[in-house]
C-alpha cells in the first residue's frame, strides 16, 4: 500500500490522519474552551498563550481551529457516505438492467451533474433551514452523479465479461451477480472516485458555511472561521481567517492527492 | 434423442444480420463442431443456445424443452442451467479474478444441490480431480493460476451443475499448443465417462477434427456445408470449405494470396 | 557476413528485490534475405528477445550479451531511433494497439516518409496508394482517408506491412503477425510476407507459437523453451521438446484417441531448476538430466539427442 501511494501520497494520508487524531483529542489537547468569549484576548495578537490570537470576541482561534475540523470534516464525509452509496446503487442498476433503465439513469445524471453544487445546498437549506442536515442532504444529491457516472462506465466493462455470463447461465440472480462479484471487482474504482469527490465536498461545505447557511454561530466551523476572520482581518488581525483558509487548502491538497494516486492504481 | 434443435435461427443488429436461417440439432452424446472466421456468426449462435442473447426469429429447445423468449422465474432459470453450460475462450477474463478457484465450484453446487458445507467440498475436490486440478488449486485466485488451470476451473464449473450440454466456444485456441493438447484430451475423457453432448465452436479445423462427430461451416451467418467431420474434411464439397482447408499451415503448405481486392 | 547476430544474449527484470530472468545464453545469426523463425510457448521469451534488437525492453531490464546488427553494436539512444525508423522494422501481433486509432490510415503511412525522408506530401501518397496496391490494398485513395476502426484486423495488418514496406528496412521482425487472425488473412498475410521478402531481399525474423507456419516460411527455424533457445531445427526435430510439440498437435489427417501430451506447463526461465529446463516435462530424463544444463551441441540442447535421432 505504502509503495503503491508512493513519497507524497504516504504524506497526504499522514497529514491527514494527524488533523483528524487532533479534532477527536480536541478537549485534551485544546488550550482553552472554544466558545468562552475572553475580552482581554478580543482581536489579540500572537502570543505566547495565545499562539494564534483571539477572534473578534477574543475566543482561542488555536482551539477553535481544534473543535472546528469537526463539522468542518465530518459533514463533507457524510455527504460522500451518501452520495456513494447512492451512486453506486444506481450506476450498478444502470449497467445491469441497461436499455431503456439506463438511459433514463444516464440522462439524470447528466442532469444532476450539469447543476452546479452549491447550487442545491441553497435549495434544500430554503426547505429545511439553515444547519447541517440541509447542506449534507443537498450536496449529497449534487455529488451522486460524479461517482456513479464513473462506476456506470466501469460497471459495464465488467459486466461485458465471460465470467459474469458465466454466473448467469449457472443460474444465478442479478442480485446475486450484482452483489458477490460486481461491487467487489468495483470497489477500487468506488473508493479512488470518492475520495477525489471528498475534496470537493469540503470546499463546498466551508462555502456553504462562509455564506451562513451551514453550520450556525457559535460553533467552531472554519468556514464560518474565514467569514468572521474577514471582519476581524478589517481590523487587523488575519490570524484567524488566514489559519482557518490555510487548514481548508491544506485539507483539499492533501484529499485529492490521495484519490489521485488511489486512482492510478485501479 | 436430440439434445439441442436448432432451427430457422436469425439475428440481427440493427441493419447487420448477423445469423441467418441456421438449423441444426445435436444428439445425446454427440459432439457438433460449428467452424468458421471471425464474423461467421458461430459465437453468436452458441449465445443464443445459452440464452445470453435472443433470436430474432427461429426457435431453440433443448433437452426436448422450447426456450421461447421472455424472462423466466428463477427456477426455470436453474434447470435450464443445468441443461446447458460454457466454457468461454479466454481463460483470464472468465472466472471471477478475486474468487478464490474452490469457492468457484462450490458457489456452484451451492446453487443447484442441498448439500452440506462438508459435501460440498468434497464434491469439488472431486470435480478438481476430474479436471486435472489438485487440492491446494482450491485456495488459489485466478491470478497465481495458469491459462491451462484456469480452463480446467471454468470446465470443472460447468461441470459442477451435471449440465447435458456444453458449449465450448473456442476453449483451446487461447491455449499453448502443449496445453491445448491436454485439454482436448480432458475434454474426451469427460465424454467417455459422462452421458454428455459438445457443441464445439472453433475455427482451427485441426482441432475440430481432434474433437467432434459432426460439423457445420458458417461464413457469414449463414451454413455453407454440414455432415460427417471426417468426410467434410475429406472430401469437402464447397469452395468456402476448401478453402479454409487450403489455409491451414501443414508440412509442404505454402501461404497464398488470393486476388487484390 | 550475417545481418544481425546476438551472442550470449540474456535479459533479466526486477522483481522485488532481485531480478528475474527470462532470457539466457542466446546465440542467433539472420543473414541477409534470410527468414528465420523464432518458435515458441508463452514464457519462452521469444518475443522478449525479438523486442530487445530494437530497444523494446521492459523498464528496469537488464540486458547481457551482445546484440551486432550490421557490423555494428546496436546503439542507443537517438542512432537506435534511426536504426529503428529506416533499417529494422517491426510488425505486432495486434496491429489495432500500434496504430493511432484516431489517425487516418493515409497518415500513418505517409508520416515516416515526410519526416523521416522528407518526401513531399503529394508524392509520399500516391507512394502510400501504391504500397497498398503491394500488399493486396486496391482502391487505395479510399483507404488512405478511412481510420483503423473502418478496417478489419487483416485489412490492418496489412496497412501495418505496407508502413514497414515504405522504409524499405533490412530487417523485419514479425511478432505474432497472424496470430489475431482468420485462417485465410493468415495465409494471405505470410504469402505477402514471404514474396515481398524475396522481392527485395528483407531478412525476417519471424516470432510465433506455430511450428507448422514458421516450418512453412522460414529457411531456418530456433525452438526457444524457458528463455533459451533449445534447437535449431535442421531437418528432422531432435530435441524431444519439439518432437513433443509437434505430436500434440492434432491433425488435419486423422483423428486420434489421445493425443500424446507433454504434461505439465511450459516455464519461463526463472522458474526452471538446476538442470535441464524441460526435464520435469520430458518422457527420456534421466538422473542426469537434473544435474546439469545439457550444453547446446550440434544444433540441440539435450544429453540424449544422439541417441533418439
Amino acid at each position: 500500500m505504502t509503495r503503491r501511494l508512493g513519497g507524497p501520497g504516504v504524506a497526504a494520508a499522514v497529514l491527514l490522519a494527524a488533523i483528524v487524531a487532533i479534532t477527536l483529542l480536541a478537549p485534551l489537547l485544546a488550550p482553552y474552551n472554544p466558545d468562552l468569549p475572553d475580552l482581554f484576548n478580543a482581536l489579540g495578537g500572537a502570543t505566547a498563550a495565545h499562539p494564534l490570537g483571539g477572534d473578534a470576541l477574543g475566543r482561542d482561534v488555536l482551539s477553535r481551529l481544534m473543535y472546528g475540523a469537526r463539522t468542518t470534516l465530518l459533514a463533507p464525509v457524510l455527504v460522500i457516505c451518501v452520495a456513494s452509496a447512492a451512486g453506486t446503487t444506481l450506476a450498478i442498476v444502470a449497467a445491469w438492467a441497461g436499455g431503456k433503465v439506463d438511459a433514463v439513469v444516464s440522462r439524470l445524471l447528466d442532469v444532476l451533474f450539469s447543476v452546479p453544487g452549491i447550487v442545491f445546498a441553497l435549495v434544500t437549506v430554503a426547505v429545511l433551514g439553515p444547519g447541517v442536515p440541509g447542506v449534507v442532504i443537498g450536496l449529497a444529491v449534487a455529488y451522486t452523479p460524479y461517482v456513479a457516472r464513473v462506476v456506470r462506465s466501469a460497471a459495464l466493462r465488467e459486466r461485458g465479461l465471460p465470467y459474469v455470463a458465466a454466473a448467469w447461465v449457472q443460474g444465478r440472480s442479478a442480485t446475486a451477480i450484482c452483489l458477490r462479484h460486481l461491487l467487489p471487482n468495483l470497489r477500487p474504482i468506488i473508493v479512488a472516485q470518492s475520495v477525489s469527490a471528498l475534496g470537493f465536498a469540503v470546499i463546498d461545505v466551508a462555502a456553504v458555511s462562509f455564506l451562513g447557511l451551514g453550520v450556525q454561530p457559535p460553533t467552531a466551523d472554519w468556514g464560518l472561521m474565514v467569514k468572521s476572520g474577514l471582519d476581524s482581518a478589517m481590523r487587523g488581525q488575519p490570524l484567524e481567517a488566514l489559519s482557518a483558509g490555510l487548514l481548508i487548502a491544506l485539507v483539499v491538497a492533501a484529499v485529492n492527492l490521495l484519490g489521485d494516486r488511489l486512482g492510478r492504481q485501479s | 434423442m436430440s439434445v439441442i434443435e436448432a432451427e430457422r435461427l436469425r439475428k440481427v443488429y440493427g441493419d447487420a444480420t448477423a445469423v441467418d436461417e441456421v438449423s441444426f440439432t445435436v444428439a445425446e452424446g454427440e459432439s457438433l463442431a460449428i467452424v468458421g472466421e471471425s464474423g461467421s456468426g458461430k459465437t453468436t449462435v452458441a449465445r443464443m443456445l445459452l440464452g445470453l442473447e435472443t433470436p430474432t426469429a427461429g426457435t431453440i429447445s433443448v433437452c426436448g424443452r422450447p426456450r421461447p423468449p421472455g424472462r423466466v422465474s428463477a427456477g426455470e432459470r436453474r434447470r435450464r442451467a443445468r441443461e446447458i453450460q460454457i466454457v468461454f475462450q479466454d481463460p483470464y477474463s472468465s472466472l471471477d479474478r478475486l474468487q478464490r478457484a474452490g469457492d468457484v465450484i462450490e458457489t456452484s453446487l451451492a446453487l443447484h444441490f442441498p448439500l452440506t458445507p462438508a459435501e460440498r467440498r468434497k464434491k469439488a475436490l472431486d470435480l478438481f480431480e476430474s479436471v486435472g486440478l489438485a487440492e491446494r488449486h482450491a485456495a488459489m485466485l485466478p491470478r497465481q493460476l495458469s491459462g491451462g488451470q484456469r480452463q480446467r476451473v471454468a470446465i470443472a464449473r460447468a461441470l459442477a451443475v451435471e449440465p447435458r450440454v456444453l458449449v465450448l466456444d473456442e476453449a483451446v485456441a487461447a491455449l499453448d499448443v502443449s496445453i491445448q493438447a491436454q485439454i482436448l484430451n480432458l475434454l474426451a475423457d469427460i465424454r467417455e465417462q459422462r452421458s454428455i453432448s459438445y457443441v464445439f465452436i472453433s475455427h482451427d479445423l485441426a482441432v475440430v477434427n481432434q474433437i467432434s462427430d459432426t460439423a457445420i461451416v458458417m461464413r457469414h451467418g449463414r451454413v455453407v456445408e454440414r455432415g460427417n467431420t471426417r468426410d467434410l474434411l475429406r472430401e469437402p464439397q464447397e469452395d468456402y470449405t476448401r478453402a479454409l482447408l487450403a489455409a491451414v499451415p501443414r508440412p509442404g503448405w505454402k501461404p497464398t494470396r488470393r486476388n487484390a481486392q | 557476413m550475417s545481418l544481425l547476430t546476438l551472442e550470449g544474449f540474456g535479459l533479466a527484470v526486477p522483481y522485488g528485490r532481485g531480478r528475474r530472468t527470462l532470457v539466457e545464453q542466446v546465440d542467433l545469426t539472420i543473414g541477409r534475405g534470410e527468414a528465420v523463425g523464432l518458435v515458441g510457448e508463452s514464457g519462452s521469451g521469444k518475443s522478449m528477445t525479438a523486442r530487445a534488437v530494437i530497444g523494446l525492453t521492459p523498464p528496469g531490464a537488464r540486458v547481457t550479451g551482445r546484440i551486432v546488427f550490421d557490423g555494428a553494436e546496436v546503439p542507443s539512444g537517438r542512432a537506435l531511433r534511426r536504426l529503428r525508423a529506416e533499417r529494422i522494422a517491426m510488425i505486432f501481433q495486434d496491429p489495432r494497439a500500434h496504430i493511432n486509432p484516431v489517425r487516418s490510415v493515409g497518415d500513418f503511412l505517409t508520416e515516416a516518409m515526410i519526416h523521416n525522408l522528407g518526401t513531399p506530401v503529394r508524392q509520399a501518397s500516391a507512394r502510400a496508394v501504391r504500397l497498398l496496391k503491394e500488399v493486396g490494398i486496391g482502391d487505395g485513395e479510399r483507404r488512405l482517408r478511412q481510420y483503423p476502426h473502418e478496417l478489419s484486423g487483416g485489412l490492418l495488418q496489412r496497412v501495418m506491412i505496407a508502413s514497414v514496406l515504405a522504409v524499405e528496412p533490412d530487417l523485419v521482425l514479425a511478432d505474432e503477425p497472424t496470430t489475431a487472425l482468420d485462417v485465410t488473412s493468415q495465409s494471405e498475410v505470410m504469402a505477402i510476407l514471404d514474396e515481398l521478402r524475396r522481392e527485395r531481399g528483407m531478412a525476417m525474423l519471424l516470432i510465433t507459437h506455430d511450428l507448422e507456419l514458421a516450418a512453412a516460411t522460414c529457411d531456418r527455424l530456433a525452438v526457444m523453451y524457458a528463455g533459451r533457445i533449445v534447437e535449431d531445427i535442421d531437418g528432422e526435430p531432435r530435441h524431444p521438446y519439439t518432437r513433443g510439440l509437434m505430436r500434440s498437435r492434432p491433425s488435419l489427417e486423422e483423428a486420434v484417441h489421445r493425443l500424446p501430451v507433454i504434461p505439465g506447463r511450459p516455464v519461463a526461465a526463472f522458474e526452471a531448476g538446476e538442470g535441464c529446463a524441460f526435464g520435469p516435462r520430458c518422457d527420456l530424463a534421466e538422473p542426469r538430466c537434473r544435474e546439469t544444463r545439457p550444453p547446446f551441441v550440434r544444433g540441440v540442447a539435450c544429453l540424449r539427442a544422439e541417441e533418439t535421432a
